[in-house]
């Protein structure tokens, strides 16, 4: 029997057989180098993003962000692709997106950074004394208020929120986060203190019981987390606000409410324009 | 031309035996390479459902604190799910509009809202739609809640829902509270040899993941940092 080509063509197929298998697994190869390579380029750019804002994190303050108003919105770029975009919510609050590209897409970062909120401090410091407590100031001397009875503060919109969290300080921040900006330039205490007499000015943040000595001239700020005792012969320019739910006594002394004390004590000092550390800084991007 | 009697028959029985070589290893060359193609087929399969899994629980997790997690075991993780963020941008008593962007919109019925800073928590009562509150840029959403908490302007909730991740049946799968576990990756997984660990000191600083073939003895490993805890 002749059948001429018989093993040629057989071989043609095997081969065209082999080569189809082959490529087949070439392109699931390929599929697994791309999908790993895809997946490689998102985590950098992930990272890129989070670096970005790191960067933006240790810079603070940064000129293009301190003048922005409520609802305006700076724009960052440095050497790397990331793009950096900061808008302030409130006055202590601001929302950092970076996005880092990632093939034809972008990865995005989210950060809510937070300052002091000198505005609602101001706020919440609407009296010469602010407490929940009771408050026994027989012989004491109040100024400069439209009254001296000493209320409940509650900020703007009634948000009672924050004053019922036990470990609320001022300013949109409780003890924990005002600690981390101690070191520039206000008074932190996290004990018991005791203010020696003389002259005080700025920003007196004490997070235990608090005595103001007789012959102590206060000026600014002071915010206690215990109970207060200001001792006879005290002249205080400012506010003082009370978080301890004790008695707060105040002996013969001289309370001078005075707002342009508190907001200068706040503005001058560097605290308010440093980033606390916020337990939730990093929060989901949509 | 002399004669060469039963040349053709050898010639017949030679071919014969070199065809059948031929074609023996022809198909030997065939079913070792549709092995192979099976084998890599199947395995980047199981490949896809660990990348899946690993890019699945690095996005729901990553941003979580040591608050957010309920409970770890060896085979689950339950904690808050994230579903979107809300910024209040005014207010309206009972309503409070807030400028949203999230996965889906917030659902009464399973989501909760989680104010970053103080960490309050509150359930929702209502939702809907509402292009007249706020200033809109395009592409804003902004939406009328009704919640159990007090507004202030500025201030930014996540809306999440309770849920948990689980290796089991061979398979990443996701609960939503008291829902029935859903797949999310295909069944490539061996339950025994797959966990969860979280990491931690003073605060949680990672989640470990171990994902291990179903039909082979590899596993792959991640550690996942949490941006929050550094």
């Amino acid at each position: 029997m002749r059948r001429a080509g018989f093993a040629l063509v057989l071989v043609l197929l095997v081969v065209a057989a082999v080569e189809l298998i082959t490529l087949s697994t070439l392109a699931l190869v390929t599929h697994e180098s791309i999908a790993l390579a895809a997946q490689e380029q998102r985590v950098s750019a992930a990272r890129a993003a989070e670096a970005a804002l790191r960067r933006l994190i240790r810079g603070w303050p940064h000129p293009a962000i301190d003048s922005l108003n409520i609802s305006q919105t700076a724009t960052l770029r440095d050497s790397t692709r990331v793009v950096v975009t900061v808008r302030r919510n409130t006055w202590g609050q601001y929302l950092a997106t970076a996005a880092a590209p990632a093939g034809s897409s972008w990865i995005r970062e989210v950060a809510l950074l937070e300052t002091i909120d000198v505005a609602r401090a101001i706020e919440e410091a609407n009296l010469p004394i602010v407490t929940h407590g009771p408050v026994s100031a027989p012989n004491a001397r109040f100024s400069g208020a439209p009254n001296t009875c000493v209320l409940p503060a509650v900020p703007t919109g009634g948000d009672t929120s924050l004053i019922a969290n036990s470990h609320y300080a001022f300013g949109g921040q409780d003890w924990r986060e005002l600690s981390s900006v101690a070191d520039s330039g206000f008074f932190y205490s996290a004990g018991d203190t005791v203010l020696a007499p003389g002259v005080h000015d700025g920003v007196f943040v004490i997070a235990g019981d608090l005595t103001i000595s007789a012959g102590a001239n206060v000026s600014g700020l002071v915010v206690a987390g215990g109970n207060l005792l200001i001792e006879d012969g005290v002249h205080i320019t400012g506010s003082i606000i009370v978080r301890g739910s004790g008695t707060t006594v105040v002996g013969a002394a001289d309370l001078v409410f005075s707002p342009c004390a508190v907001a200068n004590a706040l503005t001058q000092t560097a605290a308010t324009r440093r980033l606390v550390r916020s337990q939730r800084r990093f929060i989901p991007a949509f | 031309m002399r004669s060469r009697a039963g040349a053709a028959l050898l010639e017949l029985v030679v071919a014969a035996v070199l065809s059948t070589i031929v074609v023996g290893a022809a198909v030997l060359v065939l079913q070792t390479q549709g092995a192979v193609g099976r084998m890599i087929t199947t395995r980047s399969e199981r490949n896809d459902a660990i990348r899946s899994a690993f890019a699945i629980l690095r996005a729901e997790l990553r941003h979580h604190t040591s608050s957010d997690v309920r409970a770890v075991g060896r085979d689950s993780i339950t904690s808050r799910v994230f579903r979107g963020v809300a910024t209040v941008c005014g207010f309206n008593a009972p309503d409070v509009f807030v400028r949203y962007s999230g996965l889906r919109l917030p659902d009464p019925a399973k989501d909760s809202a989680l104010q970053v800073g103080p960490e309050n928590t509150a359930a929702i009562a209502s939702v809907r739609a509402d292009t007249s509150a706020c200033g809109r840029n395009a592409g804003d959403q902004i939406l009328a809640l009704r919640w159990s908490a007090l507004p202030r302007v500025g201030a930014t909730w996540i809306i999440f829902e309770s849920g948990s991740y689980h290796v089991s049946a061979h398979a990443l799968r996701y609960r939503q509270s008291a829902g029935t576990r859903q797949p999310v990756t295909t069944e490539a997984f061996d339950d025994g040899r797959s966990s969860f660990a979280l990491v931690t000191d003073t605060v949680m600083r990672a989640f470990d993941v171990t994902l291990s073939d179903r039909y082979a003895p590899s596993a792959q490993r991640a550690r996942h940092y949490l941006p929050n805890s550094r």
